[in-house]
């Protein structure tokens, strides 16, 4: 089986499986020439996207061993390469700290690629105190552990592809003799970088350790988490909450130590099968009570039943505190009526359920057009100090000018007008016929001069024979902006 | 008298607990003197006698609101909440911030819920009444959903008894349903007292009590001052009356008693 890509019309192979490699095909040759020199063979174009949203996903799924992990290679190195050539990922994981949780290196190692090859994966593990070294161990040689100080004689034999350089470079360096890493680790350095440029002894210094190096892992790392692994997996959403109230207790701990306050959390839920589902929730108020951040977990996942699928079960869960803010012992005052905080928390536990931005508040803004006076926005992203609302112009005892409720979007309707620029004496709204028994108007809302955008309109507060009072407007000044000026309902009155 | 008995049996079956809070008198004497105020620590329904006359029903429940609003402690900006339901707010509007101002709320106390079914209004009207911050929860699904029962009025009418909070259940696109409320006022929209140049004046809603678990029912026409934020009879005789007194000039006649009792000073230019 091959995987082909198009490149300027023709159509090439770029992932070759180990069948086809041995019948002799090798990525960049053109899909004609392997079916004529193997005719039987499988092909299938590639998809990239899908390729990366896997590779995220198994990024995910490494979380279980460190926090920090990321994918290698996705922008620097791939996204120039002419699309023949395959692009070469690699997910890199700093498991500093972490090893001896699974018996060291080795054990961790072990565990990770039986569960992948478990998974339907084949892969190569490098471990190496840089990355450069992991990735030359992991990609070109034969794997397994490269210990302190063992980096150089590790990476002579390999070839000097190995230290991730495009492959111009490795060409141009092949020509003159230069092949494999112990060819140039002693050579002398300004020739070289003269003509190849700096990158063959950056990449050398960072795989030898002399020069460091850091990649950005996938997922931010949160300042507190906790997780619990199971032997055997665990399905029940009771389970998983009661798992998730505990592993809450060691954080509001941690939290309490640290003196902070949890404002985002993420519940990740591992999957028998590799999958990984993460959970997010938020808090607008912080937070470092277990009760409160499990109560706004089990809404959300309340809101994502059905939508959560257990599979087999989960065999790991944990809880990363994604974003803390310093909080101190008095702005904690739990006597539960502090106004703000209860404010919050009403927006927090409403905002898991129906999502935070279904919570709003009014805003004002400085615009005559009356559907951009005033908007609703998210209850979080409004200003903490209250905002104030322009005076109300109406002199006591003049009704209110303008309704309670603005539809959407003005509605057409049809009218009949005793003059044509004056009030309808008749109009249908909503199938309904309305005989207008007073009217006031007209205000006139011309569009504001620098959006130069739609019609003039005339406003008319009007009241119908049952006593039902409506906004409306006519757009288009009659006679110098139109001859038929439509008619459209805006707002109701109280 | 045999409502007041019953009245107590009602009280001692739980959700009399309600009595425990205060009420807030709607400033018109036939409906205070009916209902005894607007009870805080219960449900309210506000219903529309017809698809048309949503709008009044709006405006009545936010005048109930304004009413609940006035009575907070000063000091923090009083907030209220508004739970509405994605079809209410395509059948009738987002609420109107300049709107609500020119009817005497304070549109930056507001906090608005947007829900997509009848549960999640309910939900969220639950976390709203016993989140004690709301002076008035406006709760506003839409139609007559099967979830909006009488154990769910029920539910939301004991836990607005326990925190003392209102809630006011504004039924828009719906009928008059059996619930576990205080009072049920069944609303139309009524023509307006025009004021000099005839142009509409300030709402007026015809209000119908069909259910009131202190006392009698009953039916009137209120009119809803916006400057002193509170109801006052709107019949045609009392505008009358009111007009003739202005045109004497004060001092020159006694001022008819049922004005006195809401002490109302109305302003013409």
């Amino acid at each position: 089986m091959v995987l082909t890509s198009r490149e300027r019309g023709a159509v090439r192979l770029l992932h070759v499986d180990a069948a086809a490699r041995a019948a002799g095909l090798q990525p960049g040759l053109g899909l004609a020439d392997a079916r004529a020199s193997c005719p039987q063979i499988d092909a299938r174009e590639a998809d990239t996207e899908a390729d990366a949203m896997l590779l995220a996903a198994l990024c995910d799924w490494v979380q279980r061993y460190t926090p920090l992990a990321g994918i290698h290679g996705d922008l620097e190195q791939n996204i120039n390469k002419p699309n023949s050539e395959p692009p070469e990922y690699a997910l890199v994981l700093d498991i500093t700290g972490c090893a001896h949780l699974f018996d060291g290196e080795e054990g961790l190692a072990s565990d990770l690629a039986h569960r992948l090859e478990r998974q339907g994966f084949t892969l190569r593990i490098g471990i190496a105190s840089t990355i450069g070294a992991a990735y030359a161990r992991a990609r070109y040689g034969r794997g397994g552990l490269i210990g302190r100080g063992e980096e150089r004689d590790a990476l002579v034999g390999l070839p000097l592809a190995a230290l991730r350089l495009d492959a111009q470079t490795v060409d141009g360096l092949a020509r003159t003799g230069l092949k494999r890493i112990g060819d140039i680790i002693d050579a002398p350095r300004a020739p070289l970088t003269a003509r190849f440029g700096p990158m063959p002894f950056v990449r050398l210094d960072q795989a030898l350790g002399r020069a460091g190096e850091s990649f950005s892992p996938r997922l931010p790392v949160a300042p507190f988490r906790a997780e619990r692994r199971f032997f055997e997996p665990v399905i029940r959403q009771e389970d998983i909450r009661t798992v998730a109230m505990s592993l809450l207790r060691h954080l509001a701990q941690a939290l309490e130590e640290a003196g902070s306050g949890a404002l985002r959390l993420c519940l990740s839920l591992f999957r028998v099968d590799g999958a990984v589902r993460h959970v997010e929730a938020g808090l607008s108020w912080p937070s470092r009570e277990a009760e409160a951040m499990h109560d706004i977990l089990c809404r959300r996942l309340d809101a994502l039943d059905g939508d959560i699928d257990a599979g087999f079960g989960f065999d790991c869960i944990a809880i990363a505190i994604v974003e803390v803010v310093r909080r101190d012992a008095e702005s904690l005052s739990l006597d539960g009526h502090d106004p703000v905080q209860e404010l919050s928390r009403f927006v927090d536990r409403v905002g898991a359920r129906i999502g935070q931005g279904r919570i709003t508040c009014l805003m004002p803004q400085a615009s005559h057009i009356p559907e951009r006076a005033a908007v609703l926005i998210p209850m979080q992203a409004s200003p903490a100090d209250p905002v104030a609302w322009p005076q109300d112009t109406r002199e006591s005892g003049d009704p209110p000018e303008r309704p309670v409720r603005l539809l959407t979007r003005p509605e057409p309707i049809e009218t009949m007008a005793s003059v044509p620029d004056g009030p309808p004496i008749r109009f249908r709204w909503r199938r309904m016929d309305h005989a207008v028994r007073r009217a006031e108007g007209p205000e006139r809302i011309a569009a504001e001069w620098w959006q130069a955008e739609g019609p003039t309109r005339d406003y008319f507060r009007v009241e119908d024979s049952e006593g039902r009072r409506f906004w409306m407007f006519r757009e288009g000044l009659y006679g110098r902006e139109t001859l038929h000026p439509h008619w459209y309902m805006h707002g109701l009155f109280a | 008298m045999l409502r007041q008995t019953i009245h107590r049996l009602e009280g001692g079956g739980g959700v009399g607990q309600a009595d425990a809070w205060s009420t807030v008198p709607f400033g018109h004497a036939g409906a205070d003197r009916a209902t005894g105020g607007i009870a805080c620590g219960a449900l309210h329904d506000v219903v529309p006698a017809g698809a048309p006359d949503l709008a009044a029903a709006t405006g009545f429940a936010l005048s109930m609101a304004a009413r609940l609003l006035g009575t907070r402690p000063t000091g923090r900006r009083p907030l209220w909440l508004w739970i509405r339901q994605d079809m209410a707010r395509r059948e009738a509007g987002e609420p109107y911030g300049p709107g609500l101002a020119g009817l005497g709320l304070d549109p930056a106390g507001l906090v608005s819920v947007l829900a997509t079914d009848t549960e999640d209004v309910l939900r969220a009207a639950e976390e709203g009444l016993k989140a004690r911050v709301f002076a008035a929860v406006l709760i506003e699904p839409w139609g007559n959903d099967k979830a909006l029962d009488l154990t769910a009025t029920r539910r939301l009418a004991l836990i607005a008894g326990e925190t003392g909070a209102t809630g006011l259940l504004l039924r828009s696109g719906g009928m008059e349903m059996p619930g576990s409320v205080a009072t049920r006022w069944c609303i139309r929209a009524a023509p307006s007292r025009t004021p000099a140049g005839g142009h509409p004046g300030a709402p007026v809603y015809d209000a119908e009590l069909t259910r009131n678990r202190r006392g009698m029912t009953g039916r009137w026409s209120m009119e809803w001052n916006c400057d002193d934020r509170r109801f006052e009879p709107a019949s045609a005789d009392q505008g009358r009356a009111l007009s003739r007194r202005l045109a004497a000039g004060p001092g020159d006649r006694a001022a008819p008693p049922a004005r006195q009792e809401t002490g109302a000073v109305i302003a013409f230019r």
